[in-house]
């Protein structure tokens, strides 16, 4: 995603060894931002790296108490003011007096050089990006490219854990704080363009899934001639697979992300029958013991952790590929508008590609690349079986 | 923070369809849970026999309805001039309330009419044009007012209402009133038949002949 070129370093080594990091760091990502690096002074005798922070803003700390401040000044097209151009004039000259102004010793806390960076990320789309140097091993990069979306997670993953739902903990705040977390999304700017990913659901048959509900053998309008031996005769089609409208399907699924390397939460919902099509459906369709070419008409809500949830409405058919519609959501899918590509792989996974506006920009976890479909496609098995690193924080079980 | 351009002034569209159950598709399953429902007065303190003598009622036919009570559906959609077949629409009503006397005479006399409040969620799907989804009140023996919530297709970001006029128990008259959607063809902008109890769409149209569908129409 980041293509990392042209950069150079000097090593200038003196009494009280200086780094110099030259302007000449240029990186573009795929949606076209153009950032430079600019060149900011650091002592230095030995480094110690200290991991992006959640405000996006990379530091160093020397066990000299000499701090180092990269930053990234994005240029992009995205933002309502242009403050690329103030930013890049202003920049070196105010980093480099932040510096003056904490001292000889160049100690400055992190609260004091994020305070000016935390109003222009809110006010900006960001990148951030956090080098690592060592002296003595001589120079290794190290970026981390963050946006605020990215930056709100790893500040939610790091946060106290969400009360889990069965708790029976006292403290009010434990019972909305799921909620209150899902507000923290809405002050992330919101984006007009079109924004795509893609996820894929799976039924690992481990969650009673789905129900099948065959009411429509109390359709009185339904032609059913033989008394009530015939009655029964269509019952019991009706549970071999001659499905009718009335049969209510009320499912709940397993949600991972589009690369299968994450686990990103649930589906759920309601499917109803609405017509059947005998005969429908590819050789390789047939082939499932549990295919029947249905068409249904689901609404359901794909919940994604602390990312929030996303409300679709629309159509499944079990031999196409449907277009769903997105009715709402929340987190970050709280303004989200736009529709759903349901791509039917095996009766029990599914793909979907999402398009949708009006939200912020996606964070890393969903736009890994995307495993092609196929039917032997399986998430990886760390995040089948949950284990930290490999689920999206608070994941929605 | 980069909010949304959303202009005040952009023109609502508005068109017209018609709903009409030819009693083709099985539709409406009526699926009588309310006879499930502890917190039914109907099924509260009466017991065990009580209860089965509900579902008795229930089964033969009387059943009175209770919140519970769902009837998926499914129906054939038509234009506003009764001469294209568009397609379908096809979804849940949920029983809320039953309202015992209310309704007009007219109402009365047809032999499936039921004075209740329903809460529906459903789509109208247009073939090629696309779909949209709606959600809000049915009421049947009076206009009620739904919301868009979505769309795909031409009505890919509609925002709208839509206006539910009740004819009979299978023929309805819907009025959308759209925005965020590009010119809406001419298909669906042909001149509305007046709505009463006798319109029916002309022959062709009934029979899914060529000309008189919307290309790929659902069925």
């Amino acid at each position: 995603m980041m293509a990392l070129t042209n950069m150079s370093l000097s090593l200038i080594h003196s009494q009280q060894p200086t780094l110099y990091m030259q302007h000449g760091l240029q990186l573009q990502d795929a949606a076209g931002y153009n950032n430079s690096l600019y060149t900011t002074r650091l002592t230095s005798s030995s480094l110690i790296n200290r991991p992006c922070s959640a405000m996006g803003v990379g530091m160093m700390m020397s066990c000299n108490k000499t701090l180092t401040i990269a930053r990234l000044i994005p240029q992009s097209k995205y933002s309502e003011q242009d403050h690329g151009a103030q930013l890049n004039d202003m920049s070196a000259n105010h980093w480099q007096k932040k510096l003056q102004a904490a001292g000889r010793s160049g100690l400055m806390t992190y609260r004091q050089c994020t305070q000016v960076t935390a109003a222009r990320l809110r006010r900006t789309p960001q990148v951030s990006i956090c080098a690592s140097l060592q002296t003595n091993s001589g120079v290794k990069p190290l970026v981390q490219i963050s946006n605020p979306a990215d930056i709100l997670l790893e500040k939610l993953s790091e946060a106290e854990p969400a009360a889990p739902l069965a708790s029976n903990s006292s403290a009010a705040d434990s019972v909305t704080a799921l909620v209150n977390r899902l507000f923290l999304w809405d002050s992330l700017p919101k984006l007009d363009k079109v924004q795509t990913f893609s996820v894929y659901e799976i039924n690992e048959l481990d969650r009673e899934s789905p129900a099948y509900l065959g009411f429509s053998i109390f359709n009185f309008n339904k032609k059913i001639t033989g008394g009530f031996f015939g009655w029964l005769k269509n019952a019991v089609n009706t549970l071999k697979g001659a499905h009718g409208i009335g049969d209510l399907i009320p499912f709940s699924n397993k949600l991972y992300d589009g690369s299968l390397t994450r686990r990103l939460g649930i589906t759920a919902g309601l499917t109803m029958v609405v017509q059947d099509f005998p005969g429908q459906g590819s050789v390789q369709d047939k082939s499932h013991k549990l295919f029947f070419p249905d068409r249904y008409e689901a609404m359901y809500t794909f919940y994604m952790g602390d990312l929030g949830h996303i409300s679709v409405q629309g159509p499944f058919i079990t031999f196409q590929d449907t277009l769903l519609t997105v009715t709402g959501g929340a987190g970050l899918f709280r303004e989200a508008k736009g529709v759903v590509h349901l791509h039917n792989i095996t009766p029990y996974k599914l793909l979907y590609t999402f398009y949708l506006k009006h939200i912020p920009e996606i964070p890393q976890c969903l736009t890994a690349q995307v495993v092609e479909p196929n039917e032997d496609v399986k998430p990886v098995p760390n995040a089948v079986a949950c284990k930290p690193g490999s689920t999206l924080p608070n994941y929605t079980e | 923070m980069a909010k949304p351009n959303r202009p005040s002034n952009v023109p609502t569209q508005t068109f017209s369809l018609y709903e009409i159950n030819d009693l083709d598709r099985d539709s409406p399953p009526f699926l009588p849970f309310s006879v499930l429902n502890v917190n039914s007065k109907q099924n509260k303190g009466k017991g065990f026999l009580g209860w089965l003598k509900n579902l008795r009622s229930t089964l033969s036919g009387a059943h009175v309805h209770g919140i519970g009570d769902l009837v998926p559906f499914s129906n054939k959609l038509y234009d506003g001039s009764l001469t294209l077949r568009l397609g379908i629409t096809a979804g849940l009503t949920m029983v809320i309330r039953n309202y015992p006397g209310k309704g007009s005479a007219q109402d009365k006399t047809h032999p499936f009419f039921f004075p209740d409040r329903y809460e529906t969620m459903y789509t109208f799907y247009l073939g090629d044009l696309g779909h949209i989804s709606v959600q809000g009140p049915f009421i049947t023996f009076e206009d009620t007012l739904l919301t868009v919530t979505g769309g795909a297709g031409l009505f890919r970001e509609a925002r709208g209402v839509c206006r539910l006029h009740n004819l009979s128990p299978f023929k309805l008259f819907y009025t959308f009133q759209l925005k965020g959607i590009p010119e809406i063809p001419r298909h669906l902008t042909a001149k509305v038949v007046e709505p009463s109890v006798d319109v029916k769409p002309i022959q062709e149209a009934a029979n899914c002949e060529p000309g008189y569908v919307l290309p790929h129409y659902s069925d």
